[in-house]
């Protein structure tokens, strides 16, 4: 069974169709790439598989549940969802900001200080964690938001342009850390412009244009 | 970092209560010819008591203001709550209803409340608040109500002794058991919220929809702060007056020493803010004694300076918009 499925889903915001009745499914364990040009619906499209917008039309299931039946805090523990942007998080440190994910979503658990020794060591911020993360620079924030949402433990990580600001380094890093992730059993689904690395390692690419996929 | 942060907030706590009890007692006591104890009970313990009181519900509901708007300049009396509550009183004060009673703390609490949620509808869009909008509507709804203020003390009995100043400084000379009673119990149901939600404000500074994705009802949080600020500020304001600046600068002091953590910040701010409006009445009352000056204008001498090198850190760092 799908994870997760899209069935007819339409976003419409402003007197504007974002998302028009895209019907989709992302198996467990799967890579998927979502790709297109700026303002085709892509960042919607992934809000919506997030439950963080609401579908005008249609409707989102993760594992056969609807997406908007499920509580924010149970959401946070089957999906964990990153957006465009790195915010500074006013004064807190690095520390503050990764327990979030703990606190919030994962919850109290056994293996947590394992689990977060493991993710520190991947996303390489061993070094930063007594830092402001307002002070950091925008690729150093980034590795520390996507070590933040891991640490969710949740079963699908939705990523929008979790590349946009890190330099070549960090983007080998990620590439590292995602496929670590398929491996380990959890679904990624990520908006890209880097089509060599959907196109190489990705299980399914869904190429968006004008609210729908195109092909995929 | 858990044990330091935690053993720096103990100490910072155990300093803040020592303090509160060495003014508390000090204020008691000095400035009488005659220390009688009837005095002491009727008139000067309500007034300390309230001064306690109101300072910690200003510097929480500053501190808790900051962390849901994600903005260093939010505080009661620059967004406006302070004075809408001010022009609650001097409306209901105007229809009759006794001062220093729990009728009138209602109606500071609700016209309060209305222009919060007013100031907070003119600076969202798309459920993000706008800071400089927020600050903006904050002055225009706070000279707006001071107008209100204007219009309704012509019609409120002059032997009360509320004049148009006492609203806009703020005064605990009139202060009583009553007026105790009317404001400290709806004080600590606004403390009780606020530091019920505390945990769950940290989040809100990575934007409400990272904080969602994280499983924090931002909305809800918001919602149950802004119900906090109004009955930790209006109802103090409807016995003692505007008084500024303590919600602004009690939680950025703590901050240098605590950092941003609610859990830590809100409680020590209570502390602080008890501490800074009792010393504040404590000079209002013995610097020019016998002359008594508003104890609003001593904690602006201090505020205001303060503000003003915060708006300047804002514009620096490119927070504020041009």
């Amino acid at each position: 069974m799908a994870l997760l499925e899209l069935k007819g889903v339409s976003l419409l915001t402003s007197g504007v169709e974002r998302v028009a009745s895209v019907t989709a499914s992302v198996d467990a364990g799967q890579l998927v790439a979502i790709v297109g040009p700026n303002g085709s619906g892509k960042s919607s499209l992934l809000g919506l598989m997030a439950g963080l917008l609401t579908p005008t039309r249609g409707s989102v299931l993760l594992d056969g549940r609807l997406v908007s039946s499920m509580g924010l805090r149970e959401l946070a523990t089957q999906r964990a969802w990153l957006g465009q942007s790195t915010p500074g998080a006013d004064n807190f440190t690095v520390a503050e900001v990764l327990n979030w994910g703990r606190i919030f979503a994962a919850g109290e658990t056994s293996d947590a200080q394992s689990a977060l020794d493991e993710v520190v060591e991947v996303f390489e911020v061993q070094d930063l964690m007594t830092a402001r993360l307002h002070r950091l620079s925008g690729g150093q924030r980034q590795r520390v938001h996507l070590a933040r949402i891991w640490l969710q433990g949740a079963r699908i990580t939705l990523l929008d342009e979790p590349d946009s600001s890190l330099d070549e380094t960090g983007r080998s890093m990620l590439r590292g850390a995602v496929q670590e992730c398929v491996r380990a059993g959890r679904t990624v689904a990520l908006v890209t412009h880097d089509r060599g690395w959907a196109m190489s390692e990705a299980d399914l690419v869904w190429e968006v244009c004008a609210g729908r996929i195109v092909v995929g | 970092m858990n044990v330091s942060s935690g053993g720096r907030f103990a100490l910072i706590m155990m300093i803040g209560v020592m303090a509160v009890g060495v003014v508390f007692a000090a204020s008691l006591v000095t400035g009488f010819a005659d220390i009688s104890p009837q005095i002491v009970w009727s008139i000067r313990a309500p007034r300390v008591v309230l001064t306690l009181v109101v300072g910690a519900g200003l510097a929480v509901a500053g501190g808790l203001l900051q962390g849901v708007f994600g903005n260093p300049l939010a505080a009661p009396s620059i967004i406006g709550v302070s004075a809408s509550g001010a022009a609650g009183a001097s409306i209901g004060a105007a229809l009759g209803i006794p001062f220093n009673s729990i009728p009138l703390a209602f109606m500071g609490v609700i016209i309060a409340g209305v222009g919060l949620i007013v100031v907070r509808s003119i600076a969202s869009r798309d459920g993000k608040v706008n800071s400089t909008a927020l600050l903006l509507g904050g002055v225009a709804i706070s000279f707006f109500s001071l107008a209100l203020v204007l219009l309704a003390t012509p019609f409120v009995n002059r032997e009360a002794g509320r004049s148009f100043s006492f609203w806009a400084n703020g005064s605990f000379a009139l202060a009583t058991w009553s007026g105790v009673i009317a404001v400290a119990p709806l004080v600590v149901v606004g403390l009780v919220i606020a530091f019920g939600i505390a945990s769950r404000v940290d989040p809100l500074s990575l934007g409400s929809i990272a904080a969602r994705a994280l499983g924090v009802d931002a909305d809800r949080v918001t919602q149950y702060a802004l119900v906090a600020v109004v009955l930790l500020v209006a109802p103090g304001v409807t016995v003692v007056g505007i008084i500024a600046f303590v919600g602004l600068v009690v939680p950025h002091a703590l901050r240098l020493f605590l950092g941003p953590r609610n859990t830590f910040l809100l409680p020590a701010s209570a502390v602080f803010g008890a501490l800074l409006v009792a010393s504040a009445d404590f000079i209002s009352r013995n610097m020019l004694a016998p002359a008594e000056i508003p104890v609003g204008a001593v904690t602006a001498l201090v505020g205001a300076p303060v503000f003003l090198v915060l708006l300047r850190q804002m514009v620096r760092r490119g927070v504020m918009s041009t």
